[in-house]
């Protein structure tokens, strides 16, 4: 019923899947982003900080 | 003794001495081509205040120059500070010098070749007429080149580096080298008619679709994830504290990689364009809102405990500037891809003042912060003038509030005026286009002036580098780490791909693909499909107790596999949305209207239209929008422009619209208009074009030309070359009698000649042979109503 309501033809449930689809990616990677542990956050956030040497 | 730079340090450490000669290289080629890039953008910027600014010169006329501009910046400015920016970071991110020193050396200076070359040709009105892929195809191939060494010398760095894991910017290059190769190499694909000219393989709104999956995204992996990736190494060092939210970072990366890649559609909203691309560059334009404003928030809150030094330290003042700027300009640029508010903005200055705060607030003021941070490190100098670097953030700052307020003052008035109606909507209440040029010129001043504030204080900056530098020492850094050996990479491509995450994804999205796409049996199997990928990997995970987030954190450390998977997640958007528009026929996008090939004449006209850069101020689209349709006509059909290589729909209404300007004037109208605009358009813009009537026409190019067209599957008929330059000689004959009739003596074979013939042709389809007379327009006389002109209440395409 709803399919009929909203989907018209078959290239605009693309939409609605580019939609599902992102949602995937975005709270998969949130929700392994959030799991990270905290000695792991902490070495990453390191890495840019660490200093050059010069003669 | 370790290779590539690294010398050992006693037992148990090693010297890694960076390549910072490339790096130093790479800024001062930045600062130099973005003061050129900007300077040409003051020229043509005072050229729509002041028509005579091109001086008479084919050379310096808008159309040619703003090509240039937006290449110089884009690709030259931005671009070299992209390589200095990646280079310098990669190499202390992963803790390895770049691996080739030959390799560096050639990506550098072939990249500037190539932009010399550019600098020479675009002027020439050597062309391909598509917006920000206007270089030929020579320089073209030389830019897929040197890119491929560039992507070629990165990655073998990576292989090489002696840190575990990858950073979240050396993740945002990555994208960046992987989506810019995909992007560039599609939209370029084209077939040479001679050392100097192509034509595109794509044509009509298969090449608007591909040009604005191209020309968006180039904004979004040349001009957004690699500044994302300085970001998040150069705020933290200039801020001297951690990334606010490594966390956070992890999501806006995903987010933006998997999300950009599908916006390009909403730069065609309201025309030809298929309703439910438009509808899918809308949704994800707006979904991009989330992570931009996550990466905004994330750089900005990197400076959290440090707002004390933002006011004395000119390096911070940039960069918190350009945070914010990147979070305006990405707030706005999803509120223009709401198809209401687009058809307002698009076409006029509005989109113009967005791009500007992107690439003047976010890209500039980035560069800026990160060259005067990297002054002092690379010549060992500290900064020469303090103070002269403040003074460029505020030149700079006030330039584009002033360039930013112009452009959004005059577009909206643009846009408003030229939707305007009375009379219940059937009468346009601003029948004469010039009325929204005329009344919006003061801006074009105040534009102008914004922009010579802000190229001042660049020129500033180059006075205060040139101080800073003289005579300094250069000096090439190095740091000392664990003599681990090099090459941190455990996971192989095919134990990176060929595991339970990736198949039971795979299987996912090509079933729910499936559902959407199919009918009957295959699409409930494919449903099926979807539940069973589900259960599939809950059941696979609990009966082998396997840990995925393993695999995940495996993928992060390993250069290639993450390169891969990062491919498909931009590649699903590009494949969704292009490859059923170019595999659908061309009968189905018609639209029941079929265009008929240009004569022989008219595509010599075509071509002089693409390389004067008509399309610059000049859109051939009539949206599906009233005051389009009552201003120009009934709106555009793809089936219209299905045969136009390159398609020509534009992107900005300096001039209106050329759609069906054919038959509209008498061919002494356009030629009085060619020589000067304001003897037929009191007011205009537009420059004199009287080279037109000298030059002489090279017809013999056509039998090549047309060959070329019946090989991307335009129908000419097959004939000898001498049938064709008969008819030019016809067809240019009757133009230049009549010509010569109302009083304007011009040979045929003269460059105006043809042109006339091609402007006379747009429109002049089989369904639309009865165009609105000039005398109706610009007189404001009653208009046919928007029924007569074929637009319904809900004008819907397929």
């Amino acid at each position: 019923m709803f399919r009929r309501l909203i989907l018209e033809d078959w290239q605009r449930s693309l939409s609605i899947l580019g939609w599902a689809m992102f949602a995937f990616v975005f709270i998969s990677t949130g929700v392994r982003a959030l799991l990270l542990s905290r000695d792991e956050v902490g070495r990453m956030e390191g890495l840019p900080l660490e200093e050059d040497l010069h003669e | 003794m370790i290779q590539n730079g690294g010398n050992a340090v006693g037992n148990a450490r090693v010297r890694i001495e960076f390549n910072d000669r490339v790096v130093r290289q790479f800024c001062l080629a930045s600062l130099f081509w973005g003061i050129v890039g900007m300077l040409v953008g003051v020229l043509i910027a005072t050229q729509l205040a002041f028509w005579q600014a091109n001086a008479g010169l084919p050379w310096l006329t808008f159309g040619r120059l703003r090509p240039l501009h937006t290449n110089a910046v884009i690709f030259a400015f931005v671009g070299n500070m992209m390589f200095a920016g990646v280079y310098y970071s990669t190499q202390r991110l992963v803790k390895a010098r770049l691996a080739s020193n030959l390799l560096s050396a050639v990506h550098f200076w072939g990249w500037q070749l190539i932009i010399v070359a550019a600098a020479v040709t675009l002027p020439m009105g050597l062309t391909r007429g598509k917006e920000y892929a206007e270089l030929i195809w020579p320089i073209d191939l030389a830019v897929a080149v040197v890119w491929v060494i560039f992507g070629i010398n990165f990655f073998w760095t990576l292989q090489r580096r002696r840190e575990r894991t990858l950073y979240v910017a050396v993740w945002f290059y990555i994208a960046t080298i992987i989506t810019i190769a995909v992007l560039y190499i599609v939209n370029h694909l084209q077939i040479p008619t001679s050392w100097t000219h192509a034509y595109p393989v794509f044509g009509g709104v298969q090449d608007a679709l591909v040009q604005w999956w191209y020309g968006h995204n180039a904004v979004a992996f040349f001009l957004t994830t690699p500044m994302l990736g300085i970001m998040y190494y150069f705020v933290p060092k200039a801020a001297e504290r951690p990334v606010y939210s490594y966390r956070l970072s992890i999501v806006h990366f995903w987010s933006i990689v998997f999300l950009y890649i599908w916006a390009g559609p909403h730069h065609l909203l309201n025309t030809a364009l298929p309703n439910w691309l438009q509808s899918l560059g809308m949704v994800f334009s707006l979904m991009l809102w989330a992570p931009s404003w996550g990466g905004m928030l994330n750089g900005l809150l990197t400076l959290r405990g440090v707002w004390n030094r933002v006011r004395t330290e000119p390096v911070l003042q940039f960069f918190a500037a350009a945070v914010t700027f990147y979070g305006m300009a990405t707030f706005e640029g999803p509120l223009l891809s709401i198809k209401s508010v687009n058809a307002l903005s698009h076409y006029t200055d509005w989109t113009i003042g967005h791009v500007h705060s992107g690439a003047l607030g976010w890209n500039g003021f980035l560069t800026a912060g990160m060259i005067y941070w990297l002054l002092p490190r690379l010549w060992k100098r500290p900064l020469h003038s303090t103070s002269a670097a403040q003074m460029h953030f505020w030149l700079g700052m006030v330039g584009i509030l002033l360039y930013v307020a112009a452009m959004w003052v005059s577009g909206i008035t643009q846009g408003l005026m030229l939707s305007a109606t009375k009379d219940s909507g059937s009468v346009l209440a601003y029948p004469n286009f010039l009325d929204a040029v005329t009344s919006t010129r003061w801006l074009m001043h105040m534009r102008a002036f914004g922009g010579m504030l802000y190229l001042s204080g660049f020129v500033l900056m180059a006075w205060n580098v040139f101080k800073t530098i003289k005579g300094a020492q250069k000096n090439d850094a190095y740091i000392e780490v664990a003599a681990l050996p090099e090459g941190q990479d455990g996971l192989t491509l095919r134990r990176g791909l060929l595991n339970p995450p990736v198949l039971y994804a795979l299987a996912l999205i090509v079933c729910a693909l499936g559902w959407g796409a199919l009918d009957g049996l295959p699409s409930g199997l494919c449903l099926w499909g979807v539940v069973a990928s589900v259960m599939g990997a809950f059941l696979h995970k609990d009966l082998t107790g396997a840990s995925w987030t393993d695999w995940y954190d495996k993928l992060l450390a390993n250069a290639l596999p993450f390169s891969v998977l990062t491919t498909i997640a931009v590649l699903i958007g590009g494949v969704a949305q292009i490859l059923p528009t170019v595999l659908m026929s061309k009968e189905n996008l018609m639209e029941g209207v079929a265009q008929e090939p240009y004569s022989p004449l008219q595509l010599y006209g075509r071509d002089l239209y693409v390389k004067e850069g008509c399309y610059n101020c000049h859109s051939q689209m009539i949206r599906t929008l009233a005051g389009d349709v009552l201003r120009y006509g009934p709106y555009s059909k793809a089936g219209e422009s299905a045969y136009d290589h390159p398609f020509q729909w534009g992107s900005k209404r300096t001039g209106p619209d050329l759609a069906r300007v054919g038959g509209k004037y008498p061919n002494i109208w356009h030629f009085h208009h060619m020589r000067d605009p304001r003897q037929t358009s009191p007011g205009s813009t537009m420059p004199n074009y009287d080279w037109l009537l000298k030059e002489k026409a090279d017809w013999e190019v056509i039998p090549g030309r047309i060959a070329v067209q019946r090989r991307l599957g335009v129908p000419y008929p097959e004939r000898a070359s001498a049938d064709i330059l008969a008819e030019m000689r016809t067809e240019a004959d009757g133009i230049a009698a009549d010509l010569g009739t109302a009083g304007a003596a011009v040979q045929a074979d003269r460059d105006i000649v043809a042109l006339i013939a091609y402007l006379q042709r747009l429109g002049k389809t089989a369904a639309h042979q009865a165009p609105v007379t000039a005398a109706a327009e610009v007189a404001g006389a009653p208009a046919p109503s928007p029924g007569e002109l074929g637009l319904t209440d809900e004008p819907s395409r397929p």
